[in-house]
């Protein structure tokens, strides 16, 4: 059997449990998951209070991830993040507190409410997956994975993440209302935070980095490399943006297909694969020159996804 | 090279472009012009580069009434060729002045395209419109270049598109040079003001005055033969006759009777032939002589035994000003109706003015008395020509008040036209009609065109005596002085062949070398540039719309549109063909595309198991085969390992499936 079919029974319950914390909201579970698959990280921007936290800390709890959680606030400071050395006076030495950031799962909660400075300390943490405190340099744990929540920016009291900055997540998902039917489930049922704590791990860790070792190895076949390279040319050429993707992008963009296609089953990429995670992987690296109506994921869809021929 | 912005290379090429325009006007425009174009375009450069204001629109208004009443002053007009391109060329200088945006840019394109034009109103040699082309070229490009975002150009770019839109153009191009109706003549025919000088024939001869005879060797006309053309000494082309003489020169009668075509009573050779005669500027044509038929219809008329162009329109005779070409047949050697002249012709053809060239008339009466026959006399007085010390010469000394007796007692030196005057008086003063015929004699054969070519240094007079029973006949007294003149045909031929074999060794290679360039010269001129209404009709003959010649032409101008625009339909969808090398993508498309008859079509941003999934839910009676089949080309295209077995396995269920579609159909 073939490490695809492996891997999406492995995953199933996993997905299976997640979705019974997160109702509804199956396809950004797996896109959540594809994302940590293709070792990358997570951005979700939506409004307080609709699920973001829960969604973190269910997915590390089902996938047996060591996690913290940072409170972003404008008054953090990097060392809040990463940690920080301390005198022991009973050796002598300068010790090294490690900070939040030391865990497998890593939310940054309303990651744009904190300085520049402390949002940096933490990109720079997810880029090298290692810390540098006083010339001492402390590799983060494995795997990796920060969630990373971001109010929308018109909000009061934000600093936007610089484009830059943005390029660090794989991902950026919504997760946006649910329908009125779950909503009603959902004031129903029993406290989120009673049934995440009754959450079984489903994988350890080790299991999760052998899953993420088969993502590079998802078959690539020549006409899907084609569209591939097709959709961020147009997005340099088509004139809707207003800079294209780079080719760092192009290559996220490939490795969260190959998650896809591993979270499904599939041992090689096809187009849909690539379509399903488009949005997310392009969408915050992207800007429409000019103001389109309509939301920026439709416009998104209509622009590059739908202008784009399959090969 | 220097980094220059972009601003600059614009207008870098776009200077460059209309300065190749203009160009072959220069030889034409005052050298005002030309310097002020040329000062303009290196201070314009200069300005862009250093950002210098340019002129405000005072000065450039004032520039303006300046240099039309200059134009005007210089040519004493605005209208013409001449003060027309004058006119444009300085008023692309001003408009460079304030050549800013693209859209200046583009009207001293199209003042460079005007220039263009307005060159081959002046000339229609292939040469020349290779030029234009060339010049139309690099305006294209330098439009090209203006119309497109900075970005999108590259050095080599516009010059590349140009080329391929004038290629796209051709084909059009060609339609409608082949069927945009033909006009008689040439419709652009502008008022010149320098009317050309034309070398040729003179409807007057004076042979005392001309110390020197212009040896020009430029074509005269062209004759092509349909079967072989005459012999060298047969070739004698009449083209006007002069019989007024006045003691010193011969002059044509300006008023004579029409006459018909001779008709040929015995032997002789027949020769059908068609003459592209040059522009003259005069109306008569060449023919060989005799000429017996002439195209029926109102172009031809024969006067005073002279056949000239009538214009049938304004029953008028016109002038050749541009190239003509018209189909006749002469007789050589023939005995043309010995009717007798009539009694008003026999005086005119036996005048002489009282008490001139008394010397000659002595020794006509004294030379006839000892003939038995006017026969005898002719022959007796080419004998003397021959036996006495005459002298072929083209630069005789002038004569004085008595040129007839000076020449023939005096000086014996002279050419055809000094033989040909001499020759008739004699005849006269001894009662027999003569008169004197200005025309060519000779031709070289081309072999490469197939023709003959006359040049205007092959011009030459003759004499035609009425011998009773016999009609006039030809009788060339300088062939009885210079044979070779005649053998030759052509003057500075028969002096200077001698001399240049000795100077430059054997010259065939350089003469063949002229009779090929010569050659594809005519051929141009023939196919080309004189395609006339004539052409046109023998075209639409081919094409068997012959009869119906306005139907014609605008049938075969909306055929000729249609296929150069299916030809131009056919090299976009070669151009934008989908290319696919890959026979399952092939084999992909084209079930989507019997799926998509079937009323389901796939976008083209759609996947395939995407597309598989509404397929199955618009077509339910396909949707397990349909789902087999997105699976098989999913895993024979975009799985890892797929091999040749999975390829003809989806080929396979892909033409089944199509199969089925078809025979489904409502």
């Amino acid at each position: 059997m073939s490490h695809a079919a492996d891997t999406r029974r492995a995953l199933e319950p996993v997905i299976a449990a997640l979705n019974g914390i997160v109702l509804g909201k199956d396809r950004q579970v797996r896109l959540a998951l594809a994302c940590l698959l293709a070792r990358g990280h997570l951005l979700i921007e939506d409004l307080p209070g609709v699920g973001k936290t829960t969604l973190a800390q269910a997915l590390a709890r089902t996938l047996g991830l060591s996690y913290q959680r940072v409170q972003f606030t404008s008054d953090l400071l990097p060392a809040d993040v990463i940690g920080v050395s301390v005198y022991d006076r009973d050796s002598g030495r300068f010790e090294f507190h490690k900070g939040p950031v030391f865990a497998q799962l890593l939310l940054a909660d309303e990651v744009n409410r904190a300085t520049p400075k402390a949002q940096s300390a933490l990109l720079e943490a997810m880029e090298e997956r290692q810390v540098t405190v006083d010339g001492h340099t402390h590799p983060l744990p494995e795997p990796f994975f920060v969630v990373a929540t971001q109010n929308p920016s018109y909000q009061l009291g934000t600093y936007p993440l610089p484009e830059s900055q943005l390029d660090r997540f794989l991902m950026r998902i919504e997760l946006g209302y649910p329908s009125a039917a779950l909503e009603r489930d959902l004031l129903r049922g029993r406290d989120r935070r009673e049934l995440l704590a009754g959450l079984e791990p489903l994988l350890d860790g080790a299991a999760l980095q052998s899953l993420q070792a088969h993502v590079p190895k998802v078959h690539v076949a020549e006409p899907l490399l084609d569209y591939v390279q097709a959709l961020v040319q147009h997005t340099r050429d088509s004139g809707h943006f207003e800079a294209g993707l780079s080719p760092r992008a192009a290559i996220a963009l490939l490795r969260a297909s190959q998650a896809w296609a591993l979270l499904h089953g599939r041992p090689g990429v096809v187009p849909e694969d690539v379509q399903a995670v488009a949005r997310c992987v392009a969408g915050h690296r992207l800007e429409l020159r000019t103001a389109v109506d309509g939301s920026h994921a439709a416009d998104l869809d209509r622009l590059l996804l739908e202008a784009v021929a399959v090969p | 090279m220097k980094a220059r912005s972009p601003g600059l290379r614009r207008l870098f090429v776009t200077c460059g472009a209309l300065a190749l325009a203009l160009a072959p006007h220069l030889a034409q425009l005052p050298v005002w012009i030309s310097a002020a174009f040329a000062g303009t375009v290196l201070w314009r450069l200069l300005a862009e580069q250093r950002g210098w204001a340019l002129p405000p629109r005072a000065l450039r208004a004032g520039a303006a009434l300046g240099a039309t009443l200059a134009v005007f002053a210089g040519y004493r007009t605005l209208n013409g060729l001449a003060a027309g391109t004058a006119l444009l060329s300085i008023m692309a200088c001003l408009k460079l002045l304030e050549t800013r945006a693209p859209r200046d840019h583009a009207v001293l394109v199209f003042v460079g395209y005007l220039l263009c034009l307005a060159t081959l109103l002046y000339e229609q040699s292939f040469l020349r419109l290779s030029y234009v082309l060339a010049a139309a070229w690099l305006l294209t490009a330098a439009l090209a270049r203006v119309h497109r975002p900075v970005e999108a150009n590259t050095e080599v770019r516009p010059f590349r598109l140009a080329a391929r839109l004038l290629a796209l153009g051709l084909p059009l191009a060609v339609v409608l040079f082949l069927f945009v109706p033909r006009i008689e003549g040439r419709f652009w025919a502008l008022p010149t003001s320098t009317p050309r000088h034309m070398t040729g024939i003179d409807d007057e001869m004076s042979p005392g005055d001309v110390a020197q005879l212009g040896l020009s060797d430029d074509p005269a006309f062209r004759a092509w033969f349909e079967g072989p053309p005459p012999p060298p000494e047969q070739r004698y082309w009449r083209m006007l006759v002069l019989e007024d003489f006045d003691g010193r020169k011969w002059r044509r009668y300006a008023t004579s009777a029409d006459s018909g075509a001779p008709e040929v009573v015995a032997g002789g050779a027949l020769y059908d032939y068609r003459i592209v005669l040059e522009p003259t500027s005069r109306e008569w044509l060449a023919g060989l002589d005799t000429v017996v038929r002439w195209p029926s219809g109102e172009a031809f008329r024969s006067r005073a035994t002279t056949l000239v162009r009538i214009d049938p329109r304004i029953a008028e005779r016109v002038p050749v000003t541009a190239p003509f070409s018209y189909s006749l047949r002469s007789a050589i050697d023939a005995a043309v109706m010995p009717t007798a002249l009539p009694r008003d012709l026999q005086r005119r053809d036996l005048q002489l003015p009282d008490g001139r060239a008394p010397r000659a008339r002595a020794l006509a009466v004294e030379l006839r008395t000892q003939s038995h026959d006017d026969r005898d006399f002719v022959a007796r007085v080419l004998d003397r020509f021959r036996r006495e010390a005459f002298e072929y010469t083209l630069e005789p000394p002038p004569l004085g008040a008595e040129p007839v007796d000076e020449f023939l007692f005096a000086t014996r030196q002279g050419f055809c036209e000094h033989y040909a005057s001499a020759f008739a008086v004699l005849m006269r003063a001894a009662g027999i009609p003569a008169r004197v015929v200005a025309g060519y004699q000779g031709g070289e054969f081309n072999a490469y065109g197939g023709y003959l070519l006359v040049r205007q240094s092959s011009a030459h007079a003759w004499n035609e005596v009425w011998l009773a029973g016999a009609g006039w006949v030809r009788v060339d007294p300088t062939a009885a002085v210079a044979p070779d003149r005649v053998r030759r045909g052509s003057l500075p031929r028969a002096l200077t062949e001698v001399a240049g074999a000795r100077l430059f060794g054997d010259l065939a290679w350089l003469a063949r070398a002229r009779a090929m360039w010569d050659a594809g010269r005519t051929a141009w001129y023939e196919a080309v540039v004189n395609f006339d209404p004539a052409g046109q009709q023998r075209l639409l003959d081919r094409l068997g719309l012959g009869e119906r010649s306005w139907q014609g032409l605008a049938i075969a101008l909306a055929t000729g549109f249609a296929l150069a625009a299916l030809a131009l339909g056919a090299w976009l969808a070669w151009e934008l063909r989908p290319r696919h090398r890959d026979p399952l993508a092939a084999g992909w498309n084209a079930l989507c595309e019997r799926l998509a008859s079937a009323g389901v079509p796939r976008a083209p941003a759609e996947g395939p198991l995407d597309y598989a999934r509404r397929v199955a839910a618009a077509l339910p009676a396909f949707a397990p085969a349909m789902a087999a089949l997105a699976d098989s080309y999913v895993t024979a295209r975009y799985l890892p390992g797929a091999s040749a077995a999975d390829r003809t396995r989806f080929l396979a269920l892909a033409r089944a499936l199509r199969r089925r579609l078809r025979v489904a159909r409502p």
